[in-house]
């Protein structure tokens, strides 16, 4: 077993996850390793268990069986440790909409009893580099859904942690900023720090990714390396081969005609 | 296109009957309540046959108050119509006149017009002493209903297009929550001891004329007028209510309009000048910022405005009748419920903040932090609030011992705190979605909420029972006035401490599943 300060095993692990909602399970034994320095993909359709599986393993959903481990601190024992090493930006919470930009973000770095004085210094730069800058002092209840993605990345990142857990962090996102986020990102894995995202777009992992790991009804089809996930084809291609796509894409619709 | 909107209601609403059991009981027993008191009404009027005008005429001014009323509500409810939101047929190639007959037709449908219209129905038996009074009672309640229905519908509705902007919130919810007091201070002011006002005093033929040169009370006072022997005054009402219909129709059909192009609700675009609290409070850790946020969200949040003035008006209403009615413990009971009102706004915080909650849990904010942070923003505001009510209370001469009253006002006041503190979590408790009516109210959860509510309200009030004896009893010196103070002040700072700790540590072990129960609330 690695303790924290360790420097070998993985940054995140999952054993045998599942979560029941009622009679659905909505994750079944789930497995997975998301090894140090890397920039994990976690792709599947609609439905199937990402944003459950990222919640459990950020102690936001508590499994029904199984643990997570964050850089060797398992989540549900310890969650405190677990936490302070980890940045998360949840998909589908709301935020303190009331605060502004800046408020939000010292906020949570008061919340992780940061100096006040380092947050107020990060925050600044976090906002220049997301250009939100010109909005920092707007409620985030007025921002727009790709301002609330990018804020949230703001809070997630603004204690340097060592795993950053993002969920659809590019939706709603434009293209400018997604390039700012994609170099965010690769700067913070080629420090040596993880980052785990989830994401049903298949170029955007294909081109971002260095690991990946399929998912779908609550179970891990293929995962590991881009390349030995991707097997020779593209990243759609397989994703398809591996979900089980339907080929009657269109037909029967000849009133469009 | 009528039937199709009522068919879609019905089913609208046996949808989120099924989805929520909590509803469908809350449903049966206001629809089992309202069916009695039709019954009720019912009976009342045809007894009143048989009465002489100046008894019967009372039905006017009666209808009348039921058309303001009803309108009253419709806006306290939140009820710009809720099951069939007309901006949700934005997509759809409608026209607002005929959406506006399908929803009209579709709210008269429901259980309480239905029952109203029962009622005003029964009336024509009322002034069935001719042919003539008669057929003008029947005018009358089909354009009573009309005008009750229609008047709420474009008040409510109007007011939602105006609560759409924060600023119009709050200001609506100043609005509502003062008017609310109006009839709490007549019925203080009538029913004071000496007021003498007596059933026989009325004369209902006044009344009911005064009620009838109101827009409420137009077409209700049509058998009146008939009844009386004056057709051109009956004229003059039905022209007047037909005019009246005409223009609340045409409102009708432009808010509709209205809410068919403009789906969205509005940005403020609100900037915040300067270093707002929580800046300034970084510092202080996450104790600080919880309570720093929870107090900016006083000004920033409209559906905080709701229980701030609803916190204002109850004491005001105490205050108010200690001074009509000479009662001075009434006045001293105001600075108690100022106490429980502190506790009742730490009660329902979780809901208030929804699943941006999660930010606590994901950062790893102990427990007694986020509670201690509530507690303490409650503090800032009502310690001062309490303390201003103090003295208001001392300079109009109503605090007779009253620093023996502060051991009775510091223990409500900490065990008010302390229980909300620990009940808020065990249930997240209730609140509108943000940016939503501040006088709307998520249905679900309701028989937990009303419990906990209760356990909050209870807790303190129990409490204070045994301190409010010893004030009485204990001998007035002032050593033992010291003495329970003292010992108030130590009860209340226990109740807090107690309550933050056990709230603390239930918020740690139970954090995911309360964020889970929130998380449904928002769906």
């Amino acid at each position: 077993m690695d303790s924290p300060g360790t420097k070998r095993g993985p940054a995140l692990e999952l054993l045998s996850l599942s979560k029941a909602f009622g009679p659905k399970w909505a994750v079944y034994d789930l497995s997975l390793q998301v090894p140090r320095g890397t920039l994990y993909g976690l792709v599947g359709p609609n439905g199937a268990g990402k944003t459950t599986t990222l919640s459990m393993a950020t102690g936001l959903l508590r499994p029904t069986s199984g643990s997570a481990r964050v850089l060797g601190t398992d989540v549900w024992a310890d969650p405190a440790a677990a936490k302070a090493i980890m940045g998360v930006a949840p998909d589908g919470l709301r935020m303190f909409e009331h605060l502004t930009g800046r408020e939000l973000l010292t906020y949570t770095g008061a919340l992780r009893r940061m100096d006040p004085r380092v947050v107020e210094q990060r925050a600044a730069e976090l906002l220049g580099v997301l250009e939100l800058d010109g909005d920092q002092d707007l409620m985030v209840a007025d921002y727009s859904a790709g301002m609330k993605k990018k804020i949230s990345l703001a809070c997630a990142l603004i204690h340097a942690p060592e795993l950053l857990i993002l969920d659809e962090p590019f939706e709603s996102i434009d293209p400018v900023s997604g390039q700012v986020i994609r170099s965010i990102l690769r700067k913070l894995v080629a420090g040596g720090r993880t980052v785990v995202m989830s994401s049903h777009v298949m170029e955007l992992v294909e081109g971002l990714c260095d690991h990946v790991a399929v998912v779908a009804a609550g179970r891990v089809l293929a995962h590991g390396p881009l390349d030995d996930v991707r097997a020779g084809k593209t990243m759609q291609e397989r994703f398809l081969e591996l979900v089980g796509a339907r080929g009657d894409t269109g037909e029967g619709l000849t009133w469009l005609d | 296109m009528v039937g199709l909107i009522v068919r879609l209601r019905w089913r609208v609403w046996s949808g989120l009957v099924r989805r929520n059991t909590a509803l469908l009981v809350a449903t049966i027993i206001g629809a089992v309540f309202a069916l009695g008191l039709t019954l009720l009404a019912v009976g009342a009027l045809v007894v009143l046959r048989a009465t002489p005008i100046e008894l019967r005429s009372g039905v006017v001014a009666a209808f009348a108050l039921v058309t303001f009323g009803w309108t009253a509500l419709s806006v306290l409810g939140g009820a710009a119509e809720s099951t069939l939101d007309p901006s949700r047929f934005a997509l759809l190639p409608v026209r607002p006149g005929e959406l506006a007959r399908g929803l009209l037709a579709a709210t008269l449908t429901g259980v309480p017009p239905v029952l109203l219209t029962v009622a005003t129905l029964s009336s024509v038996i009322t002034w069935s002493q001719s042919l003539a009074t008669a057929v003008a009672a029947l005018v009358a309640a089909a354009l009573g209903v009309l005008t009750t229905v229609l008047l709420a519908r474009v008040v409510a509705t109007g007011l939602g297009g105006i609560m759409r902007t924060r600023a119009g919130r709050a200001i609506s919810a100043v609005a509502i929550s003062v008017l609310a007091l109006v009839p709490a201070m007549s019925g203080i002011y009538f029913g004071r001891p000496g007021a003498g006002v007596e059933l026989t005093d009325i004369d209902a033929v006044r009344l009911a004329e005064a009620a009838g040169w109101t827009p409420v009370g137009w077409a209700w006072s049509l058998p009146l007028h008939v009844a009386l022997g004056r057709p051109m005054r009956a004229v003059v009402a039905a022209t007047l209510v037909l005019v009246l219909l005409t223009l609340l129709w045409w409102l009708y059909v432009r808010l509709i309009g209205r809410a068919l192009t403009t789906s969205l609700t509005s940005v403020g675009g609100s900037r915040v000048r300067g270093r707002g609290l929580i800046l300034r409070w970084a510092g202080l850790g996450p104790v600080g910022v919880i309570a720093a946020r929870r107090l900016a969200m006083w000004r920033r949040d409209s559906r905080l405005v709701a229980i701030a003035v609803q916190s204002v008006i109850m004491p005001g209403i105490l205050i108010g009748q200690a001074v009509v009615t000479d009662l001075q413990w009434t006045a001293l009971f105001a600075l108690v419920m100022l106490a429980v009102f502190a506790g009742l706004q730490v009660l329902n915080d979780l809901a208030f903040d929804g699943t941006a909650w999660a930010l606590h849990i994901v950062t790893g904010a102990p427990g007694w932090q986020d509670r201690l942070g509530r507690v303490a923003a409650a503090l800032v505001l009502f310690v001062p609030a309490m303390t201003i009510l103090y003295a208001v209370l001392a300079s109009l001469g109503l605090l007779t011992g009253g620093e023996r009253w502060l051991a009775c006002v510091l223990v409500a006041l900490g065990a008010s705190l302390g229980s909300a503190s620990y009940v808020g979590s065990l249930f997240p408790g209730n609140a509108p979605p943000p940016g939503g009516s501040p006088f709307a109210s998520t249905t679900g959860m309701g028989a937990e909420a009303a419990l906990s509510g209760m356990a909050a309200f209870a807790i303190p009030m129990l409490v204070v029972v045994p301190v409010g004896v010893a004030t009485f009893v204990l001998p007035d010196t002032g050593a033992l006035t010291a003495a329970l103070v003292v010992a108030g002040l130590l009860a209340g700072c226990s109740f807090v401490i107690a309550g933050v700790v056990a709230g603390g540590q239930r918020l740690d072990r139970r954090g995911p599943e309360l964020l889970e129960q929130l998380r449904r609330a928002e769906r």
